[in-house]
């Protein structure tokens, strides 16, 4: 048991350790909690939305109920259902100026949010045009086989964006950028193969079916995944052949212009040439 | 709604702990995974979930056991992903995973690539972090009987293992 113990540490020991430093992990970390603390400042904001509008509906039904006749009908109600009718009207008013001024604020609020996601929405589009336009140089100088209708479909949040097309008339060609393998959901378990590519660290190959999987890590540490199919799934389309091979994908994926986005720099990757 | 932690009283001891500890987290991930690329991630993802929760682990003070929880818990959810395990690879190109260098270790390291997940992560638990039985059950969210039944057939199967091996390096060298 102890001869285990001792084999396991020089084993450990022996692994060698990525190239990364405890900066990389502060940020990933700071990315992580800034993306969390945003969910919850949506999730707050609605929460207030709807106690607010609790509030003013239920001030708003007892100011009507004080105003109400007396139901009592005693002889010193009169002057009392006045008073509370006052009061009733003075607190509906005071809920109804507070609900205008949260509208107010919220309608502010949503109009940034709007023009926010405006710009985020413009910059990746931007971005999935420019993914298409250089894999279209590097697979399909041509033209002829690669998506060229409006890009629709997008997948990815903050720091990785990717994208399905249409390949050869009914196949797919997904793209993702990222910086990990999990971001680009890239996942072997066991049955991917290592290549070499140039301009890469590593890559991998993945074969699934009709499905050719491959993942790039470039040198400037994001990771491309591509994967080509026959059939597109969920459009149940399919093409007779891909026509591509596991090294035109790996050299696509090589691409140094396939840039990751940088969550809030606005960055985007390089242009595709002439 | 937030905590009220700042980034400078989080920082500095966040970046401390990952410089004196991210080498032991890597090679567990490692030891458990088998895969260079998958360790990092999960050890990734396990720190910066770290971060953000370091206001309540500097309060309770054992940070290593949640990072630990956190990286185990991520392999679990990885292997029960049926799906992933559905594809095949290309058998006239695969490569092995790459061998820690040593001696004897690539006896070890074949050994361990043949136990099931849960089996691995037991072992790396009690045999490279030496944590008890019910350390280790904590850490796996199972009971310390299954901790045990893993660990004993486990072992059962690396004795086993590199008892052959040993064998077949005893009959090379008589050769």
């Amino acid at each position: 048991m102890i001869e285990l113990d001792e084999r396991m540490q020089r084993l450990a020991e022996s692994i060698e350790l990525p190239p990364t430093t405890p900066e990389d992990d502060l940020a990933r970390g700071r990315a992580r909690r800034r993306h969390r603390n945003l969910g919850a400042l949506g999730a707050g904001l609605t929460t207030a939305v709807v106690i607010g509008t609790c509030v003013v509906l239920l001030s708003a039904g007892s100011g009507n109920r004080g105003a109400g006749p007396d139901i009592a009908g005693q002889p010193s109600a009169t002057a009392g259902s006045e008073d509370d009718a006052a009061r009733s009207r003075a607190a509906a008013e005071a809920a109804l100026r507070d609900e205008h001024a949260r509208a107010a604020a919220q309608a502010q609020l949503e109009a940034e949010q709007h023009h926010l996601m405006g710009v985020a929405d413009s910059r990746i589009t931007q971005l999935l045009d420019d993914y298409r336009d250089i894999l279209r140089e590097d697979l399909d100088p041509g033209g002829t086989r690669i998506q060229t209708d409006p890009i629709t479909n997008r997948q990815g949040a903050d720091q990785t964006l990717g994208t399905k097309l249409d390949w050869n008339h009914g196949g797919l060609l997904q793209v993702a950028v990222g910086r990990t393998l999990d971001e680009v959901q890239f996942f072997c378990d066991g049955a991917c193969t290592h290549r070499s590519v140039p301009g890469a660290t590593d890559a991998l190959v993945l074969r699934s079916g009709t499905a050719i999987s491959v993942a790039v890590f470039q040198e400037d540490g994001d990771v491309v995944a591509l994967t080509a199919d026959t059939s597109f799934g969920n459009n149940g389309t399919s093409t007779q052949s891909l026509g591509l091979s596991v090294d035109e994908l790996l050299a696509a994926a090589a691409d140094p212009r396939l840039q990751a986005p940088v969550a809030g720099s606005g960055s985007s990757p390089s242009p595709p040439g002439p | 709604m937030f905590d009220s932690f700042r980034h400078e009283d989080r920082d500095g001891p966040f970046v401390e702990y990952v410089a004196a500890r991210r080498a032991v987290l890597y090679r567990t991930a490692y030891l458990i995974c088998g895969d260079a690329h998958r360790a990092d991630d999960l050890v990734q993802v396990a720190l910066a979930k770290a971060y953000v929760a370091w206001p309540r682990l500097a309060r309770v003070g054992n940070v290593d056991a949640y990072v630990r929880r956190i990286l185990v818990n991520a392999h679990v959810d990885e292997t029960r992903r049926g799906w992933r395990r559905e594809r095949p690879g290309l058998p006239e190109i695969d490569e092995p995973a790459p061998v820690p260098r040593g001696e004897d270790n690539e006896e070890l390291w074949a050994a361990l690539r043949a136990l099931a997940p849960g089996q691995r992560r037991a072992v790396v638990l009690r045999h490279y972090w030496g944590l008890s039985v019910e350390e280790t059950a904590a850490d796996l969210g199972v009971s310390p009987g299954t901790v045990k039944s893993q660990t004993s057939d486990a072992l059962a199967r690396l004795r086993r293992a590199l008892s052959e091996a040993g064998t077949g390096a005893d009959h090379d060298r008589a050769r």
